[in-house]
């Protein structure tokens, strides 16, 4: 992982070591089985107590224009001193936070606080079921009725929509324009009248993600953000921000599955009651997976250092999101065919794998990652649209 | 960030290596020394020596700069780029490592300078080659296939019984028999050993920890040859795939040729990082294992592999001539895959690591 010490680090390091010696709940993890999403609010509370809710935002925002070295140094501390978790406000501390804060008017801004202290939870309404990765096809249709938008439509997949208060919404204003052209971007609160939220299975069982059903739900103009039919410029704002240490906790986690994964196999009997692990094709296929895990830590390290000194992220930037799902299918994979039917029933490494097709196609689908690449970093030409 | 290494002196270096390679070594010159019994221009070794390749990790009393792996790197990596022929591996990676780890103070200053001079060099034979020799007194007996440049070796370090050797050529008692190879950027020997007399290399008493740090450094070496020219054979053929139009349009522009272009440069990114890692790696020579080298070698040369091959099928039937140059990445890189252990060698070396 990046190199990220000098004294001025340090020191930082040692102070929110500190504070999270004396903040973090003990007893926590008890609470969270009852009530995940209260222990998650609480912490971002305590969080923003300390003025550590917010690390990459402005200072006049609440935030504490934390460098990438510290919000990494804060990264790894809330891991050694087993932090509660904050992955419920991800979109609000960073694609509502971002674009509010370049786009956002005073008001609009006044849910940056509320986002800090724990008290709005936000979800994304952008995807719908006639436009995934051609985003820009959506039909979800707000009809300007005086100092509002009566809006219509569907969206999906929306992360955490069924615990969510907001969400930040795409909508099309003018359907005449060009696709782009017509696309505005707005503010919903997710108690209006008329918004039904269904969660949605997912192949691994659990139900992260939601339709949203928009039924004559009525928006104030107020919530728009930027001019009517400016959505589509803005909308690039809240994409760019799944940037930063973004993958850091996902490559640590795939790290602690190659670990995981070397017990299993010492564990697990192979055919001729030996441990896989002195199996000869298996050691093939997990010296080569954990391998390319150690690959994609170095890489991501680089990609890392490299926004740490230019301010943005180069050309490595736009694979570490394809390698990594794929590193992680083919590990889980390779993991589920040696322990064979032991998968079936123990089942974590099996829904680990199941798990990693929502890797490869959220956050834009492989097949699209592999056209930005060929287009944005090698130059080819676009394909014909 | 599109290259191993760091800082500038290491951009000057590269810079320089591949101008020179680049005016001395073009393609058209690599292919006329296929035939050549030596196989690589007496005058391009001649002129690495004067910059100073040959000698970047030996010591300044002996004739060197020392330097480190780190700036060999880079010159192996633009080797790699420019297919470049030339017995740096073999020599200056192996012979000068073997030296620099287990020779005598006499050895030492017997051949690290005239090596850092460019006036003599050393081939290797150690490695999961299928070498079988002996030593009884101070006779070698047995046979070593597949040495790298022994045909222009002055003389060899032969592994026997965990321990390294010195043998100086020619002597009495050992045949070097070069063998015939698709790959015509290197040169592979049989060398048969029959009481040739040998002098023992007093450092390498704890021969494994001297053997397999010089097998780290062959990975390595590999790894960055791997990197250079895998980046190239995918530049050519995204040049291609911009220029060659069919349907009208560049094919570049389709998703079928797009996604193979982009996977060719998944492959070389994550070859740059593992090259780079294991030049870090073998840079020093700590006690105790290291991961990178086998990992990269693993990765490095099977992505090397799939570029060049991915290379022909970018550029179909035109990249199937003997004419184009993609088939001699193709060679290259399957050599590179073969030499001093395969890629299923050496993830077994790495899972005995992780798992043992």
């Amino acid at each position: 992982m990046p190199h990220v010490d000098g004294p001025e680090l340090d020191a930082f390091r040692h102070t929110y070591r500190a504070w999270l010696a004396e903040h973090v709940p003990p007893d926590w993890r008890a609470a969270e089985a009852d009530d995940p999403v209260a222990v998650s609010r609480a912490w971002m509370r305590e969080l923003d107590g300390g003025g550590y809710a917010a690390p990459g935002w402005p200072v006049e925002h609440g935030g504490m224009a934390a460098s990438l070295a510290q919000q990494i140094v804060m990264f790894e501390e809330n891991a050694a001193a087993d932090a509660p978790p904050t992955g419920l406000f991800g979109i609000g501390l960073n694609h509502a936070g971002s674009t509010l804060i370049v786009h956002g008017t005073d008001e609009q801004r006044e849910h940056l606080a509320r986002i800090r202290r724990g008290d709005e939870i936000w979800c994304q309404g952008f995807s719908e079921p006639d436009a995934g990765s051609d985003l820009a096809a959506l039909q979800t249709r707000a009809a300007r009725d005086g100092d509002a938008y009566v809006v219509n439509g569907q969206k999906v997949w929306s992360s955490m929509a069924a615990r969510a208060d907001w969400c930040l919404l795409l909508v099309r204003t003018d359907p005449s324009a060009p696709k782009r052209k017509g696309i505005s971007y707005l503010l919903l609160d997710l108690r209006t009248p008329g918004v039904t939220v269904r969660p949605l299975r997912q192949i691994t069982g659990s139900a992260e993600f939601c339709e949203i059903f928009l039924d004559d739900v009525v928006i104030p103009v107020a919530n728009r953000v930027g001019p009517e039919n400016e959505g589509w410029r803005i909308s690039q704002t809240t994409l760019s921000t799944e940037r930063g240490p973004f993958f850091l906790a996902s490559v640590h986690a795939l790290r602690d599955r190659v670990r995981d994964g070397v017990e299993l196999l010492r564990s697990t009997p192979g055919p001729d009651g030996r441990p896989l692990a002195s199996d000869a094709s298996v050691r093939q296929s997990f010296a080569r997976d954990a391998g390319e895990v150690e690959i994609l830590a170095e890489l991501y390290s680089q990609v890392l250092d490299s926004q740490m000194r230019a301010g943005h992220a180069g050309p490595e930037a736009s694979i570490i999101k394809l390698y990594y799902s794929e590193v992680l299918h083919r590990l889980t994979g390779h993991l589920v065919d040696a322990v064979g039917l032991a998968a079936e029933v123990d089942g974590a490494t099996l829904v680990d794998h199941l798990g990693s097709w929502g890797m490869m196609i959220g956050g834009g689908t492989n097949e699209i990652q592999r056209n930005v690449i060929g287009e944005r970093v090698l130059g080819l030409p676009r394909e014909p649209r | 960030m599109t290259d191993v290494g760091l800082d500038d002196a290491h951009a000057q270096l590269r810079d320089l290596a591949r101008r020179v390679f680049a005016d001395r070594s073009p393609t058209t010159a690599i292919r006329a020394l296929a035939d050549d019994t030596l196989g690589f221009d007496p005058e391009l070794w001649r002129t690495a020596a004067e910059l100073g390749f040959t000698g970047l990790e030996i010591d300044e009393e002996h004739g060197g700069a020392g330097m480190s792996f780190r700036e060999a790197a880079v010159v192996l990596d633009e080797m790699g780029r420019g297919l470049v022929p030339l017995p740096v591996l073999s020599s200056v990676v192996l012979g000068t490592g073997a030296l620099l780890a287990a020779g005598s103070p006499a050895q030492q200053a017997e051949w690290l300078p005239a090596m850092a001079a460019g006036e003599r060099r050393l081939a290797v034979a150690i490695g999961p080659d299928r070498h079988d020799v002996r030593v009884a007194g101070d006779r070698l007996h047995g046979s070593a296939p597949f040495v790298l440049d022994a045909h222009a070796a002055d003389g060899l370090v032969v592994q026997a019984g965990g321990k390294l050797y010195l043998v100086p050529l020619p002597a009495s008692g050992v045949t070097v028999t070069p063998a015939p190879m698709l790959d015509r950027t290197r040169r592979l020997a049989d060398v048969a050993f029959d009481g040739a007399e040998v002098e023992p290399m007093p450092g390498s008493t704890d021969g494994a920890s001297v053997v397999d740090w010089l097998l780290d450094r062959a990975a390595a070496a590999l790894a960055l040859d791997s990197h250079g020219g895998a980046r190239r054979a995918m530049e050519i053929s995204v040049e291609y795939a911009k220029e060659r139009v069919q349907f009208d349009r560049p094919i570049g522009s389709f998703q079928a040729v797009k996604h193979k272009c982009a996977d060719m440069l998944i492959a070389v990114e994550t070859t740059r990082v593992a090259a780079d890692a294991a030049a870090r790696d073998v840079a020093p020579r700590p006690d105790g294992p290291r991961r990178w080298p086998s990992i990269a070698k693993a990765h490095a040369t099977d992505a090397y592999a799939f570029v060049a091959g991915a290379g022909i099928s970018v550029h179909g039937g035109i990249g199937f001539t003997w004419e184009h140059d993609m088939h001699l990445f193709v060679k290259r890189a399957k050599l590179d895959q073969a030499l001093f252990g395969t890629p299923a060698f050496h993830r077994e070396r790495y899972a005995r690591l992780l798992l043992d």
